[in-house]
């Protein structure tokens, strides 16, 4: 669904790229990740897949659409979901959803069921400019389905936001990919990274540094350790063991049999400590 | 389609902002000044001073100017009260009719600042009815009028081209501009940007907006000024033509910019460059080349024969269609433009 | 404290000048100025302008030039054309051994009956007038256009000030930055002297400049300054009120233009209105800031005068100030 091919950005047009050289595929109904601090370049690809942005060099195409110079009807495909809210703040949540479904010429979801998947239909008739940020980019959110799109591209979709309503977009996204959507989404949060994307890219300074998918970079990046907390005379005991060592593998066999175990668990590497390992930098 | 949902969109946002009701009640405050403030016609009267010899007092001329109800003249007793009377109007002259030595003398004071020229005009206007009596006077000048109507408009109703000129066509110019910095700023512009809908319909959609708040006013005004005096069809063609025009300008000089601040200056020095086509419209022996190839300096004389009782209609639909060609040449470079920079 | 002041003023002009709008704010009135001059100069030689074509002998056109603006053509059709033009233009032709003035016919009022009487006289250049005609002056150079025309410009160039602490002001609004500002030691009384002192430093420069520019001889510039700093207070005021109170630029402007509806009037008023009226005009700060801008121009002002009409001034701008103050403090939190 989404092709992008030696792609290189520059917002200076000259050698100083902000996409250097990016490669990779998403397939249809996959999930797929950038996952970068700011400035990486992830906006700037997500950019150029939208028609925001021109296509320099390289290529691209989305939902079959050549992006150099995508027609108009290509937009019938895509919903873009923005990491700045930008809705009508002088429209109501409804009138904003009424105006944006007009603009597209293929049949469009209903304005009050986006709003009530958002959590926002009872300020439906509300002027956009009395939402709170949160309210506003849950409208950005729905707005940017409103034409069911084939291809959803996220900007950093629950940054700002409070854990509550971040989880309500987290089970929006998880639902929508149920349903066969491809996603693409940028975000510099790992754990979002982690629980919604079938694979991510790790992406820094334009360059795009690997694609795998979370398990698999965990899989071939983390250390096997396991923490545990247990009691010994009546004193708690903290251990982290590995796994593979054959000494801790003894000693963990020894503690689990001897000891009264309080806590337990695996402790795989994340995301970000494998981004630090892989990229050499941090994930903000 | 979705420019019809974009202009119902943007007519609705711009009601709700305050910009429309405030062009309407400027609209009707102008009106007010025009009806109430301004007099229908201008009298310029520039007062005379004139001591007249006592020894003349019993001629034709000094019972002509004795006899006079017109506040122009004024009779001095005293020669020399005429300088002192003359600094406190300086609008005015002064003169002396004296007899020296049983010749009648004109003896004309003038402020300073008249030109040469209009020295030489005064000095052979004074004598001219003398002359004219003269036996071996001759006059081999006849006259012949090139129009075909000499129609003359009240001086209140010369002044309804100036505002619609400047308000109702070359308003568009700023606002049309701002209205879309404003819209870069909400943001609102990206997720336009990413649906079906193209540059030129949001373009358009923003130059409906102001050519229906430019109608409004000058069609307000222009009835509530000059009634049934006006052609109505042909100032609304023209209203049409002028305003897109003005609104295209706005458009192509917005795309060069990245927000209002930055566009301001060009918009402002623009919209003044017009204005000064007002200067030749009020003087019409000042048309230098500078003026008379800004687009406002025909615009007011077309607006002008629509109120007239038979209009120069070649000269109106002239200047409207090369307003209609340069709109569209004006809009499709900004809309090559905006393409390029709107979602920048 | 004035440290401060100082450091917003500062980035007020280094924000101002990249952003052409303040250069073009600081330049215009000068452009202005310059044509007021070009214009006075020009206008005051026009009497009558004739369009003549080669019937017209040499002599005649030297004759006509020492009355008229003349200009010349060589056929009859392109001097027709010239007369049909918009402008006040009429032409002259040798037709059957006599003169014909071609005219449009909406030409100003007794303008024909000028160049009947030019034209007339060359003919009649001999005939012995029984009359003696003397013309002398009272040496005053400062045509009324030249003299009004610099009121306006320089009252109007102080209202400029207030327009550029409003555009300022909104851009700060729109960027949010007055927040980060309310935020940080400055205290609200430093901030408003700092974005204020814009509104007075331009109008000085801008009327004095101005002034200069027109040449009007020996006038009082104290005088000036101090009309000047009066009337900018009310702009500044006026231009915080609509700054702070409007988040968007288009709100702002239109404002704008709503008060330049009484700045204009009322020094149209003060001009062309006879004195009866006047009265009607006597709650605009405007209308004396233009009397005694008129006086200084005129060399007739007296320090009196001055700081009388510059106090009213200043009292109008009080009672306008309080009954904008709320207002004005509203919007800047």
């Amino acid at each position: 669904m989404i092709k992008v091919e030696n792609l290189f950005y520059s917002y200076t047009k000259d050698e100083n790229y902000a996409v250097k050289d990016v490669n990779f595929q998403v397939e249809k109904g996959e999930v797929f990740g950038f996952l970068g601090p700011s400035g990486a370049g992830k906006s700037t690809t997500q950019g150029i897949l939208t028609g925001l942005l021109p296509l320099q060099m390289g290529r691209a195409s989305v939902a079959g659409y050549d992006m150099k110079k995508p027609p108009r009807e290509m937009f019938n495909k895509i919903g873009v979901s923005f990491e700045q809210s930008n809705v009508y703040n002088k429209l109501t949540a409804l009138g904003n959803l009424e105006f944006y479904k007009k603009l597209f010429d293929v049949p469009t979801l209903d304005s009050m069921e986006l709003l009530k998947l958002a959590g926002i239909d009872h300020v439906a008739n509300k002027r956009a400019s009395t939402f709170s940020k949160g309210m506003k980019h849950r409208l950005t959110f729905v707005r940017s389905m409103i034409n069911n799109p084939e291809v959803w591209f996220l900007d950093e979709p629950t940054t700002g936001l409070d854990p509550s309503i971040a989880s309500q977009i987290k089970d929006v996204i998880k639902d929508k990919h149920k349903e066969g959507k491809t996603i693409f989404l940028t975000t510099h949060n790992m754990f979002i990274a982690d629980e919604l994307c079938d694979r991510v890219g790790f992406i820094i300074d334009g360059v795009l540094k690997l694609v795998d998918s979370p398990r698999n970079l965990k899989l071939q990046y983390g250390e096997k350790f396991v923490d545990i907390e247990y009691k010994e005379d009546g004193k708690s005991k903290k251990e982290t063991l590995s796994i593979i060592k054959e000494e801790d593998k003894h000693k963990l066999n020894h503690i689990i049999n001897n000891y009264e175990i309080e806590l337990m668990h695996t402790k795989e590497a994340t995301l970000e400590e494998i981004f630090i390992k892989v990229t050499g930098r941090g994930l903000v | 389609m979705h420019l019809l949902t974009s202009f119902l969109k943007d007519l609705k946002v711009s009601f709700k902002t305050f910009y429309i009701y405030i062009e309407i009640i400027m609209a009707l405050i102008i009106v007010l000044v025009l009806l109430f403030v301004i007099p229908e016609n201008f009298t310029s009267s520039a007062k005379a001073f004139i001591y007249l010899d006592p020894a003349l007092l019993e001629t034709e001329l000094g019972e002509e100017l004795t006899s006079n109800t017109l506040d122009e003249i004024v009779l001095v007793d005293n020669k020399e009260d005429i300088p002192r009377l003359m600094e406190e109007d300086r609008n005015s002259v002064g003169g002396a009719i004296l007899l020296e030595n049983g010749k009648m003398v004109y003896d004309l004071t003038l402020q300073g600042y008249e030109s040469e020229r209009f020295r030489n005009v005064i000095e052979k206007a004074l004598t001219v009815d003398m002359v004219r009596q003269l036996p071996d006077y001759e006059s081999k000048v006849s006259i012949e009028t090139l129009g075909e109507s000499s129609e003359r408009l009240s001086d209140r109703i010369n002044m309804l081209p100036v505002f619609l000129v400047i308000n109702s066509a070359f308003m568009g110019l700023f606002i049309i501009a701002a209205y879309i910095f404003m819209d870069k700023d909400e943001g609102t512009i990206k997720a336009f940007a990413v649906t079906p809908s193209r540059v030129w319909e949001y373009l358009l959609s923003k130059l409906g907006i102001i050519l229906v708040t430019g109608l409004m006013t000058g069609l307000l005004t222009a009835v509530l000024v000059a009634g049934f005096n006006v052609h109505y069809v042909h100032l609304i063609i023209l209203l049409i033509a002028s305003n897109v025009f003005g609104s295209a300008v706005g458009l192509f000089i917005a795309s060069f910019y990245d927000n209002i601040i930055k566009a301001m200056g060009a918009l402002y020095i623009t919209i003044i460059t017009f204005a000064f086509a007002t200067i030749s419209y009020y003087m019409p022996s000042f048309t230098p080349l500078v003026i008379r190839i800004l687009p406002s300096y025909p615009m007011l004389f077309a607006f002008r024969e629509v109120f007239l009782e038979k209009p120069d209609l070649g000269y109106v639909y002239t200047y409207t269609a090369l307003f209609f060609i340069l709109a569209v040449v004006f809009f499709i470079l900004a809309n090559e433009r905006f393409k390029k920079t709107l979602t920048a | 404290m004035l440290s401060k002041i100082f450091r917003i003023l500062q980035r007020d002009i280094k924000s101002g000048m990249r952003d052409y709008m303040v250069l073009y704010i600081i330049i215009f009135p000068f452009i202005l100025a310059f044509i007021l001059k070009m214009m006075t100069t020009s206008v005051g030689s026009i009497t009558v302008n004739v369009a003549v074509d080669d019937s017209i002998g040499e002599d005649m056109i030297l004759y006509l030039e020492d009355y008229a603006k003349v200009e010349t053509f060589d056929s009859l059709d392109k001097m027709r054309e010239r007369v049909n033009r918009t402008d006040d233009i009429f032409g002259l032709t040798m037709k059957d051994g006599g003169y014909l003035v071609y005219q449009q016919g909406n030409e100003t009022q007794g303008t024909v009956d000028i160049l009947d009487l030019i034209v007339t006289s060359y003919d009649n250049q001999d005939l012995e007038v029984p009359i003696d005609v003397r013309i002398s002056d009272i040496d005053w150079k400062l045509s009324p256009l030249k003299q009004y025309g610099g009121s306006l410009l320089a009252i109007f160039m102080s209202v400029l000030g207030g327009m550029v602490i409003l555009i300022n002001l909104i851009e700060e609004k729109t960027e949010k930055t007055l927040t980060a500002i309310n935020v940080s030691p400055t205290k609200r009384s430093e901030f408003v002297l700092g974005k204020g002192l814009m509104g007075f430093i331009l109008p000085i420069f801008h009327s004095i400049g101005m002034l200069l520019l027109l040449n009007f001889g020996n006038i009082d510039y104290l005088m000036v300054f101090v009309t000047t700093i009066s009337i900018a207070l009310i702009s500044v005021i006026i231009g915080f009120s609509i700054g702070v109170t409007n988040d968007n630029i288009l709100a702002g402007i239109s404002s704008l233009k709503m008060i330049f509806i009484p700045v204009l009037g009322s020094i149209f008023g003060a001009i062309f209105l006879s004195a009866k009226w006047h009265p009607f005009l006597y709650w605009s700060p405007f209308y004396w800031a233009f009397k005694s801008m008129d006086a200084i121009i005129l060399k007739e002002a007296t320090w009196g005068m001055i700081i009388m009409n510059s106090g009213i001034i200043i009292g109008i701008t009080f009672i306008v100030f309080m009954g904008l103050s709320k207002r004005i403090n509203r919007g800047l939190n």
